[in-house]
């Protein structure tokens, strides 16, 4: 009788079976915890690439608006739009137009390999004017998704009589 | 009696091992755990300095004179720089209990200004970017 009551009360096996479940359900939390940690941290260095990639073409259309104005200083005239087109050389699409005795510029400068680009519409006024750019748009562009004009579907064309 | 003694034993054994196992998992969680933290600690550090860095950004902008800049952003120019103090919950503060610096450094070329924006905790570097905006004379 004593020694029954002696007896430990979870038995042998009943510790290691509690053990397990504990290190399993810490482990399996302190995992998620990491991983989540992780996600933030590759969002937020995702977020920090963004940014900078916009800044350096936000940079690429201020250097193309310089390069504009100091190829038509002061006292001059314009210059043929294909001299300012080759002596601009911007390795994106670029398209000028005069328009009001001025310059319009029209391009689009990527932003990153995903198809995101930096859309400008500038105005360069003759040298005469006080201010010289007028900016008509500065625009982020996401992506362009393909739209099916007319969707094609494969349904079954034989008519019953 | 023998019986009983040898149970026991078996029992403390596994109590025992057990708690060995469990400390020593307990430990690499801890790990993990610590990792986790400053892991995340880090990612906030940037996702503030990203939007303090765009917010200088921004207002240099539209004001691409550095004293108007440090004068907005509160800062301190020295030696044609601005520099602005944050404490550790980016609260501005003053120099001696700074944990992270933004600062702006500009330069101009004909036509252009830049400025070069850093965010620093330390001597570490968090963030940095780089802004221009056109100017019809390009100086200062």
């Amino acid at each position: 009788m004593n020694e029954k009551n002696n007896s430990p009360h979870f038995g042998v096996g009943g510790i290691t079976l509690l053990t397990v479940l504990l290190v399993l359900s810490l482990t399996m939390f302190a995992v998620l915890t990491l991983s989540s940690a992780q996600a933030d941290m590759r969002l937020s260095e995702k977020n920090a690439r963004a940014v900078q990639e916009y800044y350096i073409a936000d940079t690429k259309a201020v250097s193309l608006q310089a390069q504009a104005a100091a190829l038509w200083p002061s006292g001059q005239v314009l210059p043929p739009l294909d001299y300012m087109q080759n002596t601009l050389n911007m390795n994106y699409d670029l398209a000028l137009s005069t328009r009001d005795n001025g310059l319009m510029f029209f391009c689009d400068i990527p932003i990153n390999n995903k198809g995101q680009t930096l859309q400008l519409a500038l105005y360069l006024a003759p040298p005469e004017n006080p201010v010289r750019w007028r900016i008509e748009q500065w625009q982020f562009v996401p992506p362009l998704v393909e739209i099916w004009d007319e969707p094609v579907l494969p349904v079954w064309q034989e008519i019953f009589n | 009696m023998k019986k009983s003694n040898s149970r026991s034993a078996l029992f403390l054994g596994e109590i025992v091992l057990a708690l060995l196992i469990f400390s020593l998992s307990s430990a690499v969680c801890v790990g993990l755990l610590f990792r986790a933290y400053h892991i995340s600690e880090a990612s906030s550090e940037l996702n503030q300095s990203i939007f303090y860095a765009q917010n200088a950004a921004e207002v240099f902008k539209a004001q691409p004179d550095i004293e108007k800049v440090a004068a907005i952003l509160g800062g301190e120019i020295q030696s044609g720089k601005c520099y602005v103090y944050y404490d550790k919950n980016w609260v501005q503060t003053k120099e001696q209990r700074t944990v992270f610096t933004l600062l702006i450094s500009p330069s101009a070329e004909a036509y252009t200004t830049y400025a070069k924006i850093n965010i620093s905790k330390g001597a570490a570097a968090v963030f940095e970017l780089v802004a221009a905006v056109y100017q019809e004379d390009g100086v200062l």
